[in-house]
């Protein structure tokens, strides 16, 4: 049987790192799905899951033991990855800038646009997905994949990444709108034939 | 009757509409909401499905706890110099003197006071500034290692550039990782350049791993992989640093002999160098 997170926790704050070690590899591959969420990509979200346990263990002393650990280290998850996907924007920004100065080299277009007629439509679709989370704010991100993804409540979310209710809520409003403007269109003929007998 | 506005709906998805009841009463007495409701729910559900996570193996959490270990090492392994009597209105001058690199902070010596500590900052300040600047400007750029891969050049050329790419790589780790090391303050310790300069390596020292990897270099490669959760840890962590932390760092880097080995395989490396 497993051992209870909060009996791990406690001897993790006791100095223990074995209990620290079954910690980690119990919540890792969470930890990752949740980060590549809000990255986009897998070399990031790896450091993001790095980034998040050095951060649990160096606040393993301030860790509140009524809490639910899971809860409070996708906290940690959420907030690094909303870090690292900022500098990750600012990064790209950069390159950009230096791209339209003529200092570097240009991504190869046909990576992003491989034609439309060779995609399948799922591949267009998760394209589009990922298009559209793309455009978003690193904030509005993370708010749309813990309440789509994760399933965690606005007030849970709002909790975490430090918003109040309302920017909270226009966040996910944001994101869904912003997923609909570039989903539905793929979908117009199945929804007419649903919806018109 | 109340008319839904699309944000209702949302909610009301999500299952955190203030009267569910409301809605699903209106949903069932009108088809225009429902089938709005549907397309909501469909483009839902399927950016849900679209957004696909690649599987990490069952090793993965092993994996990750591997990695994460050596930062994790007991923290002030070695206690704190005592303040020297008088220092305390000097303490945001001290945290700027950097000192000779030595093995261990018990041997460490300790800078002249008074005006040289001054002088001791201004430079460390320039020297921070000036070599973070070269080190984004003038030296080869991961992409090098890349092109190198792409299979544009004989083997032969692939090698030396390689080479000379990871060995600048190395050189440029291993002096920031000095500069830290040597740092001596009782304060807290402003990183925000070394950050920066932590964050490029950290790309490029992903890059070289990979391709030393597949170069068939497992020595070097390992070393990188040795080097890449301490630029991580810079990259991604407060633009300041506690005096704590960094008696912590410098003893993980002793434990691990991670300076050591870098000079070593740079030593190594520039005679591959003129041998290719």
């Amino acid at each position: 049987m497993e051992t209870d997170d909060a009996i791990l926790m406690e001897r993790a704050q006791a100095g223990d790192a074995d209990a620290f070690r079954v910690l980690v590899e119990r919540y890792s591959a969470r930890i990752f799905r949740l980060a590549y969420r809000i990255l986009g990509d897998e070399a990031s979200a790896e450091d993001a899951v790095q980034e998040t346990f050095l951060r649990a263990y160096r606040s393993l002393a301030r860790f509140d033991a009524r809490s639910q650990f899971g809860t409070w280290l996708h906290r940690i998850a959420a907030n690094t990855s909303v870090e690292i996907l900022r500098k990750n924007q600012r990064q790209r920004s950069r390159q950009e800038r230096s791209i339209d100065e003529g200092t570097g080299e240009a991504a190869p277009l046909s990576s992003r646009d491989p034609g439309p007629d060779r995609r399948a439509l799922s591949q267009e679709v998760e394209r589009a997905v990922r298009g559209a989370l793309s455009d978003l704010s690193p904030m509005e991100r993370a708010a749309f994949v813990l309440r789509h993804f994760e399933g965690r409540s606005i007030a849970e979310i709002c909790g975490a990444l430090g918003l109040r209710e309302s920017a909270g809520k226009q966040a996910i409003f944001r994101a869904v709108k912003k997923l609909r403007r570039v989903l539905e269109p793929l979908y117009v003929p199945q929804a007419n034939r649903e919806v018109l007998p | 009757m109340r008319q839904l506005r699309d944000e209702d709906l949302i909610l009301y998805y999500y299952g955190e509409a203030e009267d569910p009841e409301e809605v699903r009463a209106l949903l069932e007495s009108s088809p225009e909401l429902s089938a709005r409701y549907e397309a909501l729910r469909r483009t839902l559900e399927t950016a849900g499905e679209a957004f696909p996570v690649p599987e990490r193996p069952e090793s993965y959490g092993a994996e990750v706890w591997e990695k994460l270990q050596p930062a994790l090492a007991p923290r002030a392994l070695t206690p704190a110099p005592s303040p020297e009597p008088g220092e305390g209105r000097n303490k945001s001058l001290r945290r700027f003197r950097l000192l000779p690199f030595s093995p261990s902070p018990a041997r460490r010596e300790r800078g002249p006071g008074g005006e040289g500590r001054w002088i001791g900052l201004a430079a460390a300040a320039v020297l921070l500034l000036v070599v973070g600047f070269l080190a984004g400007r003038l030296w080869p750029r991961p992409d090098e290692a890349r092109i190198a891969e792409q299979g544009a050049f004989s083997s032969e050329a692939r090698q030396r550039i390689l080479v000379r790419t990871v060995a600048t790589h190395l050189e440029r780790s291993e002096r920031l990782l000095t500069e830290l090391a040597n740092a001596e303050t009782d304060g807290s310790f402003d990183i925000s350049a070394e950050r920066q300069w932590a964050e490029d390596l950290l790309t490029a020292n992903r890059l070289y791993r990979q391709s030393t990897q597949r170069g068939g270099r497992p020595m070097l490669s390992s070393l990188l992989d040795d080097l890449e959760p301490f630029l991580l840890e810079l990259a991604h962590g407060p633009s300041e640093i506690a005096a704590e932390d960094l008696r912590d760092l410098r003893a993980r880097l002793e434990e691990q002999a991670l300076l050591f080995k870098m000079r070593v395989v740079s030593q190594r490396l520039e005679r591959d160098q003129q041998s290719l």
